[in-house]
């Protein structure tokens, strides 16, 4: 009967969150991020660490004016047009271009491929490095919110369970947590153990503990009042049987939803860390790292920062809608 | 009765910041000591005696142990002294104090923007629900709150100040104005010095950085308001009120928002931590010579002394408006219980 019962639980969910469109097209998202991640080595189709440098700064295939691979006729005046704009300076300074004329290598750039999303200083391909990107990200996401999870959850579970002068303890600790800004704790963090990738997984980890502790401790405080774990306890049964069969069961789904939000504040915050120069380090194809290498070029190649914005957007915007659509499906009610 | 309740509620939120504060300078004398490296072999130089390196490490109290130099720690900082920047040379205190300006004027005009469009955006989503305008800013604030700010800085960038070329690209002013600061506030000395020319140009610059400042907080605003009115308008004395009659625009200002403006204020309170974390990613990106800036030169430069005199003087503050935003809402809120 417990059995049925609960199977009647998540089909009930998973029928409403299969009519919320909105979580269907989170879920979307992120299988294709999954898909990307997994796939990366087929799908990218050049190196995305190593370029090269002939290669450099060439806009998207698609990209107006930009030119063919394999063509070579008709690129002189192209190129200077593109270069100078159709200004009255242009002709001016149009005859100055073109005197280099006999220099092919400096004058007409011919890309050997096409570039989905061009490519940048460095000549390397943008589209593959965004694949690449997508591994990273989730790589990420799975490690600091594995952490803040976990340590969240045991936090939770001890200072709800037992409150108390330990409770007291564990919930000020979060407090203070919570009390020093997101982003300003985690650069803290990075700053003492250094910057890299892992220490910043680590820093996002623990910023995102106190949600969680927040959370498990609330439901376990309004589980333990429940019929059925009074009645467990009257059975006779054990703390440890009643948190791993009781509680922790039951205080699932408000994990559940909090844990697709927090991926999304995780993804965010390591790009942003990446962006700073707190995060993954160059040459490593992480999206917010990619944003800072792009954005000196911002007059010549706008695709080096466009690209990667957009997919560090696209996923956030992805585990939004799935932790809306879980949240309305799972019908949690959370604080905050 | 009521007042010493008031009273004891208040002193016990007082009290919780000193352990909040302690564990933040615990926190940041940490980050000093795993600096690789004596300090007093950096201080020296390579061809130091022995004797030299024994003595200036017991003048600087290297000997001791660590509770002791933090507790030495603890003393300097609260006589204000933050230590030097090793980058300048000049008193930490000193330059936080400069930079600090930059910051909260960037803050403040964000805030602004984000208060007034956030809550007229909420507002009209929740009075015209499932209408066309009610889609797009949904949409608006999913994209505002998902979108990395940095990024929508560099888009800004590329369309107004490179594409169409309306708008500054970075800093707070141009290099050629001169401008005597009085307050710090570029804004305010501009109006001050009546210098028209200055204050447009001011303006110019403060746009887009604080457009991409307030993105977030906007967003929030408006989900927050738009759901509380969505709330308030729900309740049974607002059916009553318009059972009896009363005009739409009175229903709306007197009964549903003024009811619905408990979360906004609380919302708005939270947000100045998001502010303080964006500040850094969008003085960053807009060369805005703010605190967020200065701290991140520090932590590339190592510049110890920067890193954690911001730090501290930020969460500091941070704390502070909490504490001020708590106090506003108990006073706000009847029904709060201490």
């Amino acid at each position: 009967m417990t059995f049925s019962g609960r199977g009647a639980l998540w089909g009930d969910a998973w029928r409403r969150f299969r009519r919320n469109r909105n979580a269907l097209a989170g879920l979307f998202i992120i299988a294709v991020l999954v898909f990307m991640a997994i796939f990366a080595p087929l799908l990218a189709p050049q190196d995305p660490v190593r370029g090269e440098l002939r290669e450099r700064d060439f806009p998207p295939f698609w990209w107006s004016g930009a030119v063919k691979p394999g063509s070579a006729e008709g690129k002189a005046e192209k190129r200077v047009e593109a270069v100078l704009g159709p200004d009255e300076e242009a002709g001016q300074l149009g005859t100055f271009e073109i005197s280099f004329d006999d220099d092919e290598e400096a004058e007409v750039r011919v890309p050997k491929h096409y570039y989905l999303f061009g490519t940048d200083d460095l000549g390397r391909d943008l589209f593959s490095r965004v694949v690449y990107g997508a591994r990273l990200s989730l790589v990420i996401g799975f490690i600091s919110v594995g952490i803040a999870l976990l340590a969240g959850m045991v936090l939770g579970l001890v200072s709800g369970f037992w409150s108390g002068w330990i409770d007291e303890l564990i919930m000020r600790g979060m407090d203070i947590l919570l009390s020093i800004p997101y982003v300003l704790l985690a650069i803290l963090i990075v700053a003492i153990l250094g910057p890299s990738l892992v220490n910043a997984m680590i820093a996002i980890g623990i910023v995102s503990v106190p949600g969680f502790a927040r959370i498990t401790r609330g439901s376990v405080l309004s589980l333990k009042q429940s019929e059925y774990v009074q009645a467990s306890r009257v059975l006779g049964a054990g703390d440890l049987h009643i948190i791993t069969r009781h509680i922790l069961r039951n205080s699932l789904s408000p994990l559940i939803v909090q844990t697709s939000l927090s991926f999304a504040s995780a993804i965010l915050s390591a790009a942003a860390l990446g962006f700073l120069g707190l995060g993954a380090q160059p040459p490593t194809p992480e999206w917010g790292a990619m944003l800072a290498d792009g954005r000196t070029l911002l007059l010549v190649s706008p695709w080096a920062v466009i690209f990667p914005g957009m997919a560090i957007t696209l996923s956030v915007i992805g585990f939004n809608l799935l932790g809306d659509g879980l949240r309305d499906a799972l019908d949690v009610r959370m604080k905050d | 009765m009521e007042g010493e309740k008031v009273g004891r509620y208040l002193l016990r939120r007082i009290c919780m910041m000193i352990p909040v504060l302690l564990v933040l300078s615990l926190l940041i004398f940490l980050m000093i000591e795993t600096i690789p490296g004596d300090p007093a072999e950096i201080i020296l130089g390579d061809h130091a005696t022995p004797e030299a390196l024994a003595r200036l490490r017991t003048e600087m109290g290297l000997d001791r142990p660590w509770f002791v130099r933090y507790g030495a720690f603890l003393g300097r900082v609260v006589r204000g002294d933050l230590g030097e920047s090793l980058i300048s040379g000049a008193p930490v205190l000193d330059e936080i104090k400069a930079k600090l300006a930059a910051t909260m004027e960037l803050s403040v005009f964000a805030l602004a923007v984000a208060v007034v469009v956030g809550v007229f955006v909420g507002f009209l989503s929740a009075w015209k629900q499932n209408s066309l305008f009610d889609y797009l800013s949904t949409v608006g604030a999913l994209l505002g709150v998902s979108m990395p700010i940095y990024w929508l800085g560099f888009l800004m960038i590329i369309f107004f100040s490179l594409h169409l070329g309306w708008l500054p690209t970075s800093g707070r002013t141009t290099a050629t104005l001169s401008l005597i600061p009085v307050t710090g506030f570029y804004g305010i000395d501009a109006l001050l010095a009546g210098d028209w020319h200055a204050f447009r140009d001011v303006l110019a610059h403060l746009v887009m950085p604080s457009l991409c400042l307030a993105t977030v907080p906007m967003a929030t605003i408006a989900r927050m308001t738009r759901s509380s009115m969505l709330e308030a308008l729900n309740q049974d004395y607002v059916r009553t009120a318009k059972a009896k009659g009363v005009s739409t625009g009175k229903i709306i200002s007197v009964h549903a928002f003024k009811n619905a403006s408990i979360p906004i204020i609380t919302v708005l309170g939270l947000q100045f931590g998001t502010l303080m974390g964006g500040a850094i990613l969008t003085e960053s990106v807009f060369s805005w010579p703010g605190v967020g800036t200065w701290i991140l030169q520090g932590i590339m430069a190592r510049d110890y002394a920067v890193i954690s005199g911001g730090t501290l003087v930020v969460s500091a503050l941070f704390i502070l408006v909490n504490l001020g935003v708590d106090i506003l809402y108990a006073f706000l809120d009847p029904r709060i219980r201490y």
